[in-house]
C-alpha cells in the first residue's frame, strides 16, 4: 500500500481580533471598537447533558485555563447536589481543589509573563515584532526563558497530580474530589528533579517580580501612563478581605475605592450583574446593575483583585503587595500595572502550593459530601484572567436545562475597548496611515488583559489583529494586519 | 531513539479533535507498536510505504528498526514548554487537523521559525522548534502531520470524512513507529 504524502501550508480554524477606528471630519478619533468573535454556542451545547458531566465537559471551552472552567462548574454542581459552597466540602476536597487552582494560576501567569509581557518589557513595545517575541527573549535572556518554561511545566505537574491528568482532568466532582494527593506525588512536587520543586519555584517567582520592578524603575512614565483610565473593579475576596482566588464573596469598588458591591454571595450574582448586547459585537458587555451600562462596567483580573483585596495571605506576596500599594496608591487604574499584579499573584500561588503540599489533610480519604438536591447552582472562581461565572439549572431527571457563562474576557470587554480607544486617541488623531508603532501600541494595550481568545472565540491557536481606520462617511482610510 | 507524537486541537470542536484522537488511537495500540515489527504484524499493523515530496527516503525495514521509546501526548495548543519536550526527544511528530489542504493526510518536515501569533498563548510547531534550539541547543528531527477535517462547530464526534482520514493517519504513524523513523531528512 502506498500513502501519498504531500507538503503544503497548514491552516486551521481561525479567529481574529478586529479594531475599527472611526475618524471624524476634524481628523480626530471619534470612536474605536474592538470586535472579538464570541460563540455563545457552548451554553446550548451542555444543555441536555447530565449535570455530573459538566465539570469535565466545560474544560473544552478553553485550552489555556480549562482548570478554571472545571472548578467553576464543580462549584456550581456542589450547590446542585446539596454540598453548599466553600465550607460545605471536606478539608481534603477543598484543599485539593485549591492546590489544583493555584497550579493553574501559577502556570498561566508564568506563561503570560514569558510569552506576552516579557518581550515588550525587554525590547520595548515599539521594537520590531520579529525580535519582540518569546524567541527573542530566549536569545536575550535565556535564563529567564528557561525558568519560565520549567515554572509552567511545574504548574502543570501540580494540575496533573490533583486533577488526574494535565488536560481534561476529572479531579473535581459535584460535592468534592475523586482523589487525594498521594505521598509520592507530594514528594515529587516538593523536591522534583531539574529544579522542579516548590522552593525553587517560589524563588523564581520572586525573581520575576524583581525583574518587573527593575523595569519599572527605569520606565516609570510609560508603565504609569500608558492606557491609564479610571474604572470600577470587581472580584471575589475572602470574607475578611483577603485575596482569595478560589472562593469568596463578590466585592466591587469604584475608582475612588468606594465599595459598590460588598460581601455578596455569588449565588445572587444576577441581582447585581447584567449583560448588555451591542449590535456591533458578538461578545456581551457586563455591567453592575445599580450603576447601569454607562457607568457600571468594570475590570476583572490581577489589577482588579489587588484593588479589591485588603491583604494577601502569604508572607512573601504580602510583602510585595505592600510595596506595590505604596508605589501605586489605594486604587490602581494603570493598565500596565496589571503585569506587576499578575507576578505578585504568581508568587502567592507558588507560596500557597508549597504550603498546601505540606498539609497532611491532602492525604485524607473523606472526599465527597452530598445533601438536599437543588435545581440551580452558581459557581464563581477567580480565573487567571479574572472572575468567571458559571450558572446552571438542572431538571429532576438530572439534565442541565440552562447554562449561563460569563468568562473573564467577556467581563473585560468594555475595559479592553476603552484601552484601545485610549491608545487610538493618543496615537492616531490626525493620522492617515496606521504605522507599526500604532499597531504595537494597540497590541500592548489589549495584551495587558491577557484576553483568552480560545475561551471567548473559536480561535484555535491563531489570532491575527486587524486594524481598520475609517473616515466620517465610513470610507476606508487605511487597513493593517498582523499575525 | 526517543520519539514523541504530540497531537493538538480541541476535542470539543468536532474535527479539530483529530490530533488528540489520533493520540488516543495510538494509545490503544501502544503495546503492539512498542513490541516492534512482530507484535505489530500480529496485531494487524502493516509497515507503511510512502513517498513524500520533500525527497524522503523509504522508511527503514521493520526488521532493522532501532530500539525506541515512544511518548504519546496531546494538548489544546502548543506553548513554550513544548520546547522542553522537543529537546528531550530525537524525533517529534506534531499532529494537527487541517482545514484547507488536499484530502487525506500530509507529512512535512518542520523548519524552525521565529514567527509568533499576536495574542493567544499558542505557538506553531516551527516556533516551538526554534525555541528548543535557542534554549536547549537541541536539534531534534521534527515533522508535522496534518489530517484533513471538514466540520469545526461545537460538538463531539468526527465527520465521516475526517474519521476516514484519521484511520489513514493512524496507519501511517503506526508504520513510522514500527519502523523507528520517517526516513525523511530533518528540514534543517
Amino acid at each position: 500500500m502506498t500513502t501519498k504524502i504531500t507538503i503544503g501550508p497548514v491552516t486551521r480554524v481561525e479567529g481574529h481580533g478586529k479594531v475599527t477606528i472611526q475618524i471624524n471630519d476634524k481628523g480626530e478619533v471619534e470612536q474605536s471598537r474592538l470586535h472579538i468573535v464570541e460563540f455563545r454556542g457552548f451554553e446550548r451545547f451542555v444543555q441536555g447533558r447530565p449535570y455530573w458531566e459538566a465539570p469535565v465537559l466545560v474544560q473544552r471551552l478553553c485550552g489555556i485555563c480549562p482548570v478554571s472552567h472545571h472548578l467553576a462548574a464543580a462549584k456550581a454542581m456542589d450547590v446542585v447536589v446539596g454540598a453548599g459552597t466553600g465550607a460545605g466540602l471536606t478539608p481534603v476536597a477543598e484543599k485539593m481543589r485549591r492546590l489544583m487552582h493555584y497550579g493553574q494560576i501559577f502556570q498561566s501567569h508564568t506563561l503570560h509573563f514569558f510569552h506576552l509581557a516579557s518581550p515588550d518589557l525587554l525590547f520595548g513595545y515599539d521594537a520590531d515584532p520579529a525580535k519582540r517575541n518569546v524567541i527573542g527573549v530566549a536569545l536575550e535572556n535565556p535564563e529567564l526563558a528557561r525558568h519560565a518554561v520549567l515554572m509552567r511545566k511545574w504548574g502543570q505537574e501540580v494540575i496533573a497530580a490533583t486533577a488526574g491528568k494535565k488536560i481534561h482532568g476529572t479531579g473535581a466532582v459535584p460535592g468534592g474530589v475523586n482523589k487525594n494527593l498521594q505521598p509520592e506525588e507530594r514528594d515529587l512536587l516538593l523536591a522534583g528533579p531539574d529544579s522542579m520543586n516548590a522552593d525553587t519555584m517560589v524563588e523564581w517567582a520572586l525573581s520575576a517580580v524583581a525583574f518587573f520592578k527593575d523595569y519599572y524603575r527605569s520606565h516609570r512614565e510609560f508603565i504609569d501612563n500608558f492606557s491609564h483610565f479610571p474604572s470600577n473593579h470587581l472580584s471575589l475576596v475572602r470574607k475578611d478581605g483577603a485575596l482569595d482566588l478560589y472562593h469568596g464573596v463578590i466585592r466591587a469598588i469604584d475608582s475612588e475605592g468606594k465599595r459598590i458591591i460588598d460581601d455578596v454571595d455569588y449565588q445572587d450574582y444576577l441581582l447585581y450583574i447584567r449583560e448588555e448586547v451591542r449590535s456591533w459585537s458578538y461578545m456581551k458587555f457586563p455591567f453592575i446593575k445599580a450603576l447601569g451600562p454607562e457607568r457600571g462596567w468594570y475590570r476583572v483580573g490581577p489589577l482588579a483583585r489587588l484593588n479589591t483585596a485588603e491583604f494577601i495571605p502569604s508572607p512573601l506576596a504580602q510583602r510585595e503587595f505592600e510595596e506595590y500599594k505604596a508605589a501605586t496608591g489605594r486604587v490602581n487604574d494603570r493598565c500596565m500595572h496589571t503585569h506587576w499584579a499578575r507576578l505578585i499573584e504568581a508568587l502567592h500561588a507558588a507560596e500557597m502550593i508549597r504550603s498546601l503540599l505540606r498539609d497532611p489533610d491532602l492525604q485524607g480519604t473523606n472526599l465527597c459530601v452530598a445533601g438536599t438536591r437543588e435545581k440551580r447552582g452558581v459557581g464563581v472562581i477567580e480565573a487567571p484572567r479574572g472572575t468567571l461565572f458559571h450558572e446552571y439549572e438542572v431538571s429532576e431527571s438530572d439534565q442541565i436545562t440552562m447554562c449561563n457563562l460569563i468568562v473573564s474576557t467577556t467581563n473585560n470587554n468594555e475595559p479592553m475597548n476603552r484601552a484601545v480607544n485610549f491608545v487610538a486617541r493618543a496615537m492616531m488623531t490626525g493620522k492617515q496611515k496606521i504605522t507599526e508603532p500604532m499597531m504595537n501600541a494597540v497590541e500592548v494595550a489589549i495584551r495587558a488583559y491577557d484576553p483568552c481568545l480560545s475561551c471567548a472565540t473559536h480561535a484555535a491557536g491563531r489570532m491575527p489583529l486587524e486594524i481598520t481606520m475609517v473616515g466620517p462617511e465610513g470610507d476606508l482610510i487605511d487597513r493593517r494586519e498582523t499575525d | 531513539m526517543k520519539i514523541l507524537i504530540l497531537g493538538f486541537g480541541n476535542p470539543g470542536r468536532a474535527d479539530d479533535a483529530l490530533g488528540p484522537l489520533l493520540i488516543e488511537e495510538l494509545e490503544r495500540r501502544r503495546a503492539a507498536i512498542e513490541g516492534g515489527a512482530p507484535a505489530a504484524r500480529a496485531a494487524g499493523i502493516q509497515a507503511v510505504d510512502y513517498d513524500a515530496t520533500a525527497g524522503a527516503a523509504q522508511p527503514a525495514s521493520p526488521a532493522v528498526a532501532p530500539a525506541r521509546e515512544i511518548d504519546l501526548a496531546w494538548s489544546y495548543e502548543l506553548a513554550a514548554d513544548h520546547a522542553y519536550d522537543l529537546a528531550r526527544h530525537d524525533l517529534t511528530i506534531f499532529v494537527d487537523a487541517a482545514r484547507r489542504q488536499a484530502e487525506g493526510v500530509r507529512l512535512r518536515s518542520v523548519r524552525p521559525s521565529r514567527s509568533v501569533t499576536f495574542s493567544t498563548h499558542a505557538m506553531t510547531p516551527a516556533s516551538v522548534l526554534a525555541l528548543a534550539r535557542e534554549l536547549y541547543r537541541a536539534k531534534p528531527e521534527v515533522h508535522l502531520l496534518t489530517i484533513r477535517g471538514y466540520r469545526w462547530g461545537l460538538g463531539e464526534g468526527l465527520s465521516p470524512g475526517a474519521a476516514d482520514n484519521l484511520a489513514a493517519a493512524a496507519k501511517l504513524v503506526e508504520g513510522i513507529l514500527t519502523c523507528g523513523g520517517t526516513g525523511m531528512p530533518p528540514a534543517g
